[in-house]
């Protein structure tokens, strides 16, 4: 059962070693000046301050009134979003299943999350239903949460639709303001994806990851199925350089559209094509957010 | 119009091919091998997926098409297609020995004899003629043959022999003992000349003598005619004007009993008109019957079958050739 995490801190641990050290303290920007019980700094008392935020012994040694500041310890809920349809089941273009890298950056993420002491939630689903597990700060419950993920994706499952996950998401999620990781194998950007995509941005901080597919003309891989139909693909597919070339500058072309439709609504994406590059793309994704943020 | 000999073949054989073909695409898809592939529809919209799509269902089709033909070609052909035609036998099972008593007196009568049947040999299609010549013995001057190049010059030696009375022709003939014209024993060793084993083949024997025997004999003329009539062999008799009566009453008896008939010619341009009337009247006699053959006609299903493989074979090639 608890398989998932160990895995995941393992490889981060194997990065973590290497260069991102230091971002694995800071990777949430939380500069927002509150009350909690870390002390900031004093600054002169204006009109207006509580009262109660009096640094009285402060005042008499310095002969003015000082006000006490504090580091606002706001927990940040980070809601990961992953899109379970039978799409997922399939493998990647290094024949990795997507299934496994899906579930490995929705932990990444969560893991991150927990070890910064933030809640972290996640909702997943397809056509066929969807599902928001509560936040919670957990390790347990982010194993469990993943286990649900992992067991989500079936090559018998429904489509995925991720514009209905996310109209879901904006039903349930109400109120809070999470940090929104989504993890999905969209290729291209439909309108009513960019339409649930713009009212999460509105609500959430949203970050997007997507899984690559496997290009079916670049290698002749025997017996190839179509998760789609479950069908096989036919077997004359990676012998046409022509429809190689004509599939490659179609991928392409949705590749760039979906790049620009995402800087467009202003959400940092990252492509993930293996398990070693989806710690540093997390990385970067988080770090900006986190210049999108302090700008 | 075409029937097939054996329909239950093709029939059974059709419908295994088509319980085998339903088997086959009945059979549940395995869903779980292969590696799976997801957002195939981008690469389905290609016009070049489409094109190269609709080339391979192109070539798919005329292979089962071929296919198709194959199979049809071959199940026609297994059930034996035949065309029912009634034969007429060409070819006429008879034999005839002449058998020629060559006593002095009969050089002219058989020189005639020999040249209507070398006359006759022109008609001929599938009798076997046999030459046989006896006097006090006898001789077998060629057994029963269709061998009609052989037969004409035999005949044309006779012939020449019995012109120029060749008396070298006719020693092996002559008897040690006071013994000629035996025509009973003459009829006896004609008898000998048929094969025993073609029990089908119409027999008959022209016997052209004017039976007038000198010294015993093994055999009676009316003992020969019975050993005849037991073996199915017709005997005609060609008789001589100068014959006596009593032995032209033996002679007449003698073939009558066989089946046959004797003839008197009065001169020897009539040897002619009997020979030709006994050729009749044993062409008559023996004509077999026309019967109902199947002949087997696998040339259309065959080529149905061949051009199939050839449609299938050239779509593998066009299939491969990418």
């Amino acid at each position: 059962m608890t398989t998932h995490l160990p895995r995941i801190k393992a490889r981060l641990a194997i990065h973590s070693h290497r260069k991102v050290r230091g971002l694995l303290q800071g990777e949430y920007a939380s500069t927002a000046v509150g009350r909690s019980m870390d002390l900031n700094d004093l600054r002169e008392y204006v009109r207006g301050d509580d009262v109660r935020d009096i640094d009285w012994k402060a005042s008499a040694r310095g002969g003015q009134m000082l006000v006490k500041r504090f580091v606002a310890t706001r927990k940040h809920t980070v809601l990961v979003v992953v899109s379970t349809g039978h799409s997922m089941a399939a493998v990647n273009a290094r024949l990795l299943p997507k299934r496994d890298l899906a579930v490995f950056v929705a932990g990444v993420v969560g893991w991150l999350a927990v070890r910064h002491g933030d809640l972290v939630g996640v909702a997943y689903g397809d056509a066929g239903g969807c599902h928001v597990r509560q936040p919670s700060g957990g390790e347990l419950r982010l194993e469990r949460s993943l286990g649900a993920v992992h067991d989500a994706i079936t090559p018998q499952t429904a489509p995925a639709d991720l514009a209905g996950l996310l109209e879901h998401v904006a039903r349930v999620v109400r109120r809070r303001r999470t940090i929104m990781v989504v993890v999905c194998d969209e290729q291209g950007l439909d309108d009513r994806v960019a339409a649930a995509l713009g009212r999460a941005r509105v609500q959430h901080e949203v970050l997007l990851v997507t899984l690559d597919d496997l290009d079916p003309t670049l290698r002749s891989v025997p017996g190839l199925r179509d998760v789609d139909r479950g069908t096989l693909l036919p077997d004359w597919l990676g012998e046409d350089a022509r429809l190689r070339q004509d599939f490659a500058d179609a991928a392409a072309a949705q590749a760039a559209d979906l790049k620009a439709g995402l800087a467009r609504l202003g959400i940092p994406y990252e492509r993930v094509a293996d398990h070693e590059s989806a710690v540093p793309a997390v990385f970067r994704l988080l770090e900006r957010h986190r210049h999108a943020r302090s700008r | 119009m075409i029937e097939l000999r054996w329909p239950m073949l093709a029939v059974s054989l059709a419908s295994i091919v088509v319980l085998l073909v339903l088997l086959w695409t009945r059979q549940p898809r395995r869903r779980d091998d292969g590696l799976l592939v997801a957002h195939t529809d981008r690469l389905r919209t290609l016009p070049r997926f489409r094109a190269l799509a609709r080339r391979e269902q192109l070539v798919a089709a005329v292979a089962t098409l071929g296919a198709l033909a194959m199979l049809t070609g071959a199940i026609l052909m297994s059930a034996r297609p035949a065309r029912p035609v009634v034969v007429e036998p060409d070819r006429n099972g008879r034999d005839i020995v002449l058998c020629l008593d060559v006593s002095g007196s009969m050089d002219p009568w058989n020189r005639k004899v020999v040249e209507s049947f070398r006359q006759l040999l022109d008609g001929l299609n599938g009798e076997r003629l046999g030459l046989t010549m006896y006097s006090g013995l006898s001789i077998s001057v060629f057994p029963l043959t269709d061998d009609y190049a052989f037969v004409r010059s035999k005949l044309d030696e006779a012939e020449a022999a019995f012109a120029t009375e060749d008396y070298d022709y006719f020693i092996g003939t002559e008897a040690v003992e006071e013994r000629a014209s035996q025509t009973g024993d003459g009829v006896m060793s004609c008898l000998q000349r048929f094969d025993v084993d073609h029990d089908d083949r119409g027999r008959a024997i022209v016997l052209a003598t004017d039976n007038d025997p000198l010294g015993e004999g093994i055999f009676t003329l009316s003992e020969a005619a019975g050993e005849a009539r037991r073996d199915e062999v017709v005997v005609y008799g060609i008789g001589t004007p100068g014959m006596k009566p009593a032995r032209a009453t033996e002679l007449t008896d003698a073939a009558e009993d066989t089946g046959g008939f004797m003839s008197v010619v009065e001169d020897t341009g009539g040897v002619d008109d009997v020979i030709r009337g006994i050729q009749e009247i044993e062409r008559d006699r023996l004509r077999p019957l026309p019967t109902g053959v199947e002949i087997d006609e696998p040339v259309v299903p065959f080529g149905v079958a061949v051009a199939g493989f050839v449609v299938l074979l050239s779509g593998a090639l066009l299939g491969r050739r990418r």
